[in-house]
């Protein structure tokens, strides 16, 4: 209901042409649309309760997830000083951790070896050329 | 019969069969790893995707579509645990099979239905598709947007009893389209005057994120280190004539019901499995042994998901609406590599079409060899730890956005939607019809536009056109069953 409140706010001076729908009625139709839904869904959840959960369960995995999510953005703003090569073994391995695999011997081979195999695949294969870093 | 054999032609091509070899191996290893989708296999595989001409492309993932529908009933059989829902009802008499040491004899059978199922729903794909291409392209504006309405309104009503939470994830989707310079005035809509934001959400980080990050992230949840499962060794594959007899007719049945189901938008294999394995249940020779190992209760339900596959294709090529998650992935995939699915694609690119009907029938063959030559090492397939593989998945994400435009900002895109996916997936709302209204937000739009600029602005040109007509009441009819079933499985 906030979505369609504030695309309705967003395109409310776009322009409106005599015929035809213009670029700002369009999005306003959904987002009428869009609130009416949401409203409906607002009181049945009134009607029937939310679901119970447990909350401290409920907070640990989606503190896994944001985790896993945080370590994602940095490394995607870490790519182009850093490079491809030498920040994915990291970031696999931080990963493989979070995912709770245990041998961290295992774990070590598998980054560098899937990080090799990527980048070969597609800087050779695919031509797709991915950030070397600054070092190199 | 002549654009058939040019069809064959490409596809016997050395680079086009050794992709869909390998978009059939794929399909099976993916469709047998609980928690992947044959979904994600596709869009694993979009960096190569569009690297390719249209047509190979378009067979690599049609092989990996059946590759993955089958591979689902290994672990059914094998450890109780479908590798797709579509193989829920496979593991009803797979998994005692397996448990009376006749895990080889269930996996050929399912090998051999799924072949059977296969080839009945790619004979129906080549006679049905192009008659209802023909009526389709009778079609006019007012249409097109009541039939974007109508698959959007049909992938919300599948979400089961979510169908408010769908139609939501549709108008997300829908908003999410309007993002960018609008293509009728030319002004800039919803960017906040970010120059990034003004080319619009680029498909491909949007399906990688919804599909395949919300995945990762959610599976990262609830993930700990398991110990590695203990298969039973897979022998003696090759069933018996005797049992090949035994189970043709439910197999046979099953592929027909299939077809139709897939031809259903917004149905798909879930579905099917389990009604085909009901009238088994009630016709079949063996249906006493139900439920205890009966050969029928593994080929009913393993023919009759492998059928949707190409029911499912009927009216994504033809009318551009996906019969399914898979598909809607598949319509997208379509898209990137510039092909746009609807009646004009059986006249402006009838060698993609006809190398797609090609492709399917060799496809069910190739399903067919590999799955009896490669049973054998299913138990090998099945201890590859998902811990490992998850993170390896979230870094093929990265590098799959990023191969785009060779830019980071897509690679940012594909994170925030799959922020978005893994949240709306926790709190119940489907993904699929976000990336649907994506897709089909521009057509929709377009169509609006020119059906009003047609009718002098009068919005009742929607009810006047009967094909118009037809799809909104199908769009009011799905809505009302979804809520109604809803309401029945509560009461």
């Amino acid at each position: 209901m906030v979505l369609s409140i504030g695309v309705w706010v967003l395109t409310a001076d776009l322009p409106t042409p005599k015929r035809g729908i213009g670029p700002g009625q369009y999005p306003r139709v959904i987002a009428a649309t869009l609130f009416i839904l949401g409203l409906v869904q607002f009181l049945s959840n009134i009607i029937k309760g939310y679901p119970k959960q447990t909350a401290a369960v409920q907070w640990k995995q989606i503190g896994r997830a944001g985790l896993l999510a945080l370590m994602a953005f940095v490394y995607v703003r870490l790519l182009k000083p850093i490079g491809f090569p030498l920040l994915t073994p990291f970031f696999l391995y931080a990963t493989i951790v979070l995912f709770g695999y245990k041998k961290k011997r295992t774990a070590a081979i598998v980054s560098i070896g899937a990080t090799a195999v990527i980048f070969l695949l597609f800087n050779v294969v695919f031509m797709v050329f991915l950030p070397v870093g600054r070092i190199f | 019969m002549t654009n058939l054999m040019t069809g064959f032609a490409l596809v016997f091509q050395p680079l086009t069969f050794l992709l869909m070899v390998f978009g059939v191996g794929v399909g099976v290893i993916i469709g047998a790893l609980p928690g992947l989708t044959a979904s994600m296999g596709i869009i694993l595989l979009l960096p190569l995707v569009y690297r390719l001409p249209a047509n190979v492309a378009l067979v690599m993932l049609c092989g990996l579509f059946c590759g993955g529908m089958y591979g689902g009933s290994i672990s059914a059989i094998l450890l109780k645990t479908p590798g797709t829902p579509s193989a829920s009802a496979t593991l009803l008499d797979g998994y005692p099979l397996c448990e009376q040491g006749k895990a080889g004899k269930a996996l050929g059978i399912s090998t051999i239905s799924s072949f059977i199922g296969g080839l009945i729903s790619t004979v129906c794909l080549i006679l049905i598709a192009p008659q209802l291409a023909k009526v389709a392209l009778k079609f006019q504006a007012a249409d097109y947007f009541s039939l974007s309405i109508f698959g959007l309104t049909i992938m919300a009503s599948s979400s089961g009893k979510k169908v408010v939470k769908g139609l939501i994830a549709g108008c997300i989707g829908l908003l999410a389209s309007c993002v960018g310079i609008d293509t009728i005035v030319g002004v800039n809509r919803l960017t906040f005057n970010n120059m990034y934001l003004a080319g619009g959400f680029t498909l491909l980080p949007v399906l990688i994120g919804v599909f395949a990050i919300s995945e990762v992230l959610s599976q990262v949840q609830t993930s700990k280190d398991k110990s590695p499962v203990s298969v039973q060794a897979v022998t003696n594959i090759l069933p018996t004539w005797l049992d090949i007899k035994a189970i043709l007719p439910s197999a046979l049945v099953g592929g027909v019901l299939g077809v139709f189901i897939g031809i259903i938008p917004g149905t798909g294999g879930a579905i099917a499995c389990f009604l085909a394995y009901n009238i088994a249940q009630k016709f079949a020779k063996d249906r006493h042994l139900f439920g205890k190992g009966a050969l029928s209760g593994v080929a009913a339900p393993e023919s009759a998901n492998n059928a949707t596959t190409g029911g499912a294709l009927i009216p994504m090529l033809c009318l551009g609406v996906p019969g399914d998650v898979v598909t809607s992935v598949m319509l997208g995939a379509l898209i990137l590599i510039g092909v746009r699915p609807g009646p004009l694609l059986f006249v402006e690119n009838v060698d993609i079409v006809y190398s797609i009907f090609a492709g399917m029938i060799i496809i069910q063959f190739l399903m067919l060899g590999f799955g009896l030559l490669s049973s054998r090492y299913a138990p090998l397939i099945l201890k590859v730890p998902y811990t490992l593989l998850m993170p390896i998945i979230m870094v093929l994400c990265v590098v799959g956005s990023f191969s785009l435009n060779n830019a980071l900002y897509d690679v940012t895109v594909a994170l925030g939607f799959g922020v978005l996916g893994f949240f709306l997936k926790r709190w119940g709302y489907p993904g699929a019809p976000l990336v649907l209204g994506i897709i089909l937000g521009p057509m929709a739009e377009e169509n609006l536009n020119r059906a009003l600029l047609v009718s002098n602005n009068s919005w009742s040109v929607l009810v006047q056109r009967p094909i118009s007509l037809t799809f909104l009441i199908l769009a009011t009819i799905s809505i009302g069953i979804s809520v109604y079933s809803a309401r029945k499985k509560e009461a």
